[in-house]
């Protein structure tokens, strides 16, 4: 089903930069993962928006692990109608624990040459 | 032109799926110092295809049944392969399947075991036996997780978020790799003795595939322009169901239809009509039969046939829940095992790529292949099982050998030429051209587009030379990209857009190579030309670049075992 969704994404321009929220207000099919969702902004919105680029589409590897509305969740594995608070926002944020590199591309503390 | 240049390795590898990370273990074993790049981070959770290869690693270890050896594992390849195959090279692949393995389980990777602590085989079509060893369906990223926990722990080092964008090559000899350090969107030349190609497939330039982003044949590209030959490039494995529909769920594949029923959009099933039986057949024929149900219009609005259990028993299907895949999908929301899902045949892995001898070794000297980016082992059709297996065996195979050529060559730490770096970042940057990056981005989705329309599964000689054509049309745009200068680190979209070449000349060399080959044999069906013609037998259809021209050429080798 479409619906009205405000996606909250964090932002950060490189490491031990300030990060901060950017939304986007979009019409989306809810069935959508909330990772296909990210990739939809980073491709049709803002091109500037930073993902890993690695995605298993399986469930299983773990890149997109993210905080969804403040829980830590695999982004390809939870549907927007399951993401969406009553309000109609969905806050996409980093893990914690991870260091930002830029925006939703986390290292992992020890040797990411960055 | 500016880059940064990194010495002292003697062995570059670059990929980090199984078949790097095992050629890195190799390397670093024989003493030579090895690093890997990839493109991902320095993390098992970004090793390519194999993070999500699901089922199994084959070797005939013989537990579930003792009859198994490596003689009747050999001759399961070689009745798969259809003489298509390098029996050379097949019979590295049977011989050292188990050793490997055993290595590996020995280093900490898991693998389902029975109750008494033996490894668990199971059965999967094209296998004489049981061989099937396997962890959970994430078998993949189990070898990935303890593969790369053991080569961490010997100290090779690992240089993530760097693309290769070819290969530093003077008189046929590799002196190192020009990088894209995405993370800090810098030119990187990192020298070496000898550099390994672990770079995986090429199943990413065909539009519904099943494979990760990034597996483009990256690896075969940059061989090609290194004065490399490709083998068997039209035998490209194309996994029979994948889902279509929903949209979000395209391209994620569907391996439990065996345990099913597979039915045309009028609810009847076909398979019988093609002569195959449920849940029997290997991967090609099953492919081609499902293909030519959706072209005879009894497919499905989405371009796929359906896959029903209403006619499952309720234990499979009682097992079949507890399947990690299916609770993924459950979780998304959607019925797998109650709705009929849609499924067609996606590119799933390449039989063909780079020409390599026993020793992984290329016609460039210090350059080596290991893994799928590599061709001639499976020939016609890769037995299920047989893509982790080649990477432990070759991949060790590859990193010794390129440890013993890099640590005695000189060039290591030598100054690199800088005409070959100039002139291959002149043929990438800096160019004046009508496109940029965004184009780049959608013509590489046009290849794919390309690819699906008109050298798929059904082939004939009309098609294959309309995608020549619409290919080369597509070669022939300037790009204009900038010398990357510091300010747009993690933009992961010049990666898109630096592959677009690579999977041109990728595309190319498969469409000429299926043309070259007028006859139908495994994988590689010609509608035009439905039989198998013994004049092909032992023979494999080889690609160059012509670097004058910049187009592929074909020829074929034969073999002298007829």
């Amino acid at each position: 089903m479409k619906k009205k969704a405000l996606i909250e994404v964090y932002r950060q321009d490189s490491k031990g930069d300030e990060g901060y929220f950017k939304e986007y207000p979009l019409v989306i099919d809810d069935s959508m993962s909330v990772y296909d969702v990210l990739w939809k902004i980073r491709s049709e919105v803002d091109t500037s928006l930073a993902l890993p680029y690695f995605r298993c589409r399986k469930g299983i590897c773990a890149s997109c692990l993210m905080r969804i509305n403040g829980v830590q969740r695999l982004a390809c594995r939870i549907p927007v109608r399951d993401a969406l608070s009553e309000d109609g926002t969905i806050r996409i944020a980093p893990p914690k624990g991870r260091p930002v590199l830029k925006d939703l591309v986390t290292g992992w503390g020890e040797h990411d040459g960055v | 032109m500016e880059y940064e240049i990194i010495r002292g390795f003697d062995v570059i590898i670059i990929g980090m799926g199984a078949a790097g990370l095992r050629a890195a273990i190799a390397s670093h074993d024989a003493g030579a110092r090895t690093a890997i790049l990839t493109m991902g981070d320095n993390s098992p959770t970004q090793c390519g295809a194999t993070t999500t290869a699901e089922y199994s690693y084959s070797a005939p270890l013989g537990i579930a049944d003792p009859r198994d050896n490596e003689d009747v594992f050999l001759d399961d390849i070689n009745k798969s392969g259809l003489s298509v195959n390098n029996p050379e090279l097949s019979s590295l692949l049977a011989k050292q399947a188990g050793p490997r393995l055993l290595e590996m389980h020995s280093w900490g990777v898991r693998f389902d075991t029975e109750s008494d602590g033996t490894l668990q085989q199971h059965w999967l079509a094209g296998h004489s036996y049981p061989r099937a060893v396997h962890f959970d369906y994430a078998t993949g990223r189990e070898m990935a997780r303890g593969l790369h926990k053991h080569a961490v722990a010997k100290g090779i080092e690992v240089l993530p978020y760097r693309f290769a964008i070819d290969l530093i090559v003077e008189d046929r000899t590799v002196s190192g790799v020009l990088v894209l350090n995405i993370a800090k969107d810098r030119l990187e030349v990192i020298t070496a003795g000898a550099v390994v190609l672990a770079t995986g497939g090429a199943s990413g330039i065909w539009d519904l595939n099943s494979n990760p982003p990034g597996i483009d044949g990256d690896g075969m590209a940059m061989a090609l322009r290194a004065g490399v030959e490709l083998v068997d490039m039209e035998m490209q494995q194309f996994f029979p169901a994948c889902l279509v529909s929903p949209p979000s769920m395209r391209g994620t594949n569907f391996p439990f239809f065996s345990r099913g029923m597979l039915l045309n959009s009028k609810g009847e099933a076909f398979l019988e009509n093609y002569g195959l039986r449920e849940g029997k057949d290997v991967r090609d024929v099953l492919a081609i039969a499902i293909c030519k149900e959706i072209e005879a219009g009894r497919g499905t609005e989405n371009g796929g046939v359906l896959v029903d259990f209403s006619q499952t028993p309720s234990e499979t299907l009682e097992e079949l829940t507890k399947n990690s895949k299916i609770r993924y999908l459950c979780d998304l929301g959607f019925k797998p095992l109650e709705d009929q899902m849609e499924i067609a045949p996606s590119a799933h892995f390449t039989m063909g790529g780079i020409l390599i001898g026993p020793g992984a070794e290329t016609a460039v000297s210090g350059l080596y292949a290991c893994g799928e980016v590599s061709g001639g082992c499976h020939g016609a059709n890769r037995l299920a099982g047989n893509a982790l297996t080649e990477t432990q065996v070759f991949g060790n195979i590859a990193g010794a050998k390129a440890a013993e050529h890099g640590r005695c060559n000189p060039q290591r730490d030598s100054e690199p030429c800088v005409n070959p770096v100039d002139a291959l970042i002149g043929t990438v940057f800096a160019r004046r051209g009508s496109g940029d990056i965004q184009d780049a981005i959608d013509d590489a989705k046009r290849v794919r587009v390309i690819m699906d329309q008109n050298a798929k599964v059904i082939r004939d000689e009309y098609l294959l030379k309309t995608a020549g054509r619409r290919l080369a049309d597509l070669g022939r745009k300037e790009f204009s990209f900038d010398v990357p200068s510091g300010n747009e680190a993690f933009d992961y979209r010049k990666i898109e857009a630096l592959k677009l070449r690579n999977m041109i000349l990728v595309a190319k060399a498969v469409v000429a190579s299926a043309l070259r080959r007028d006859e139908t044999r495994g994988a590689h069906y010609r509608q035009d030309c439905p039989l198998r013609k013994g004049e092909w037998d032992y023979c494999n259809v080889a690609v160059k670049l012509d670097c004058a021209s910049g187009e592929v050429a074909t020829y074929v080798r034969q073999r002298g075992n007829r």
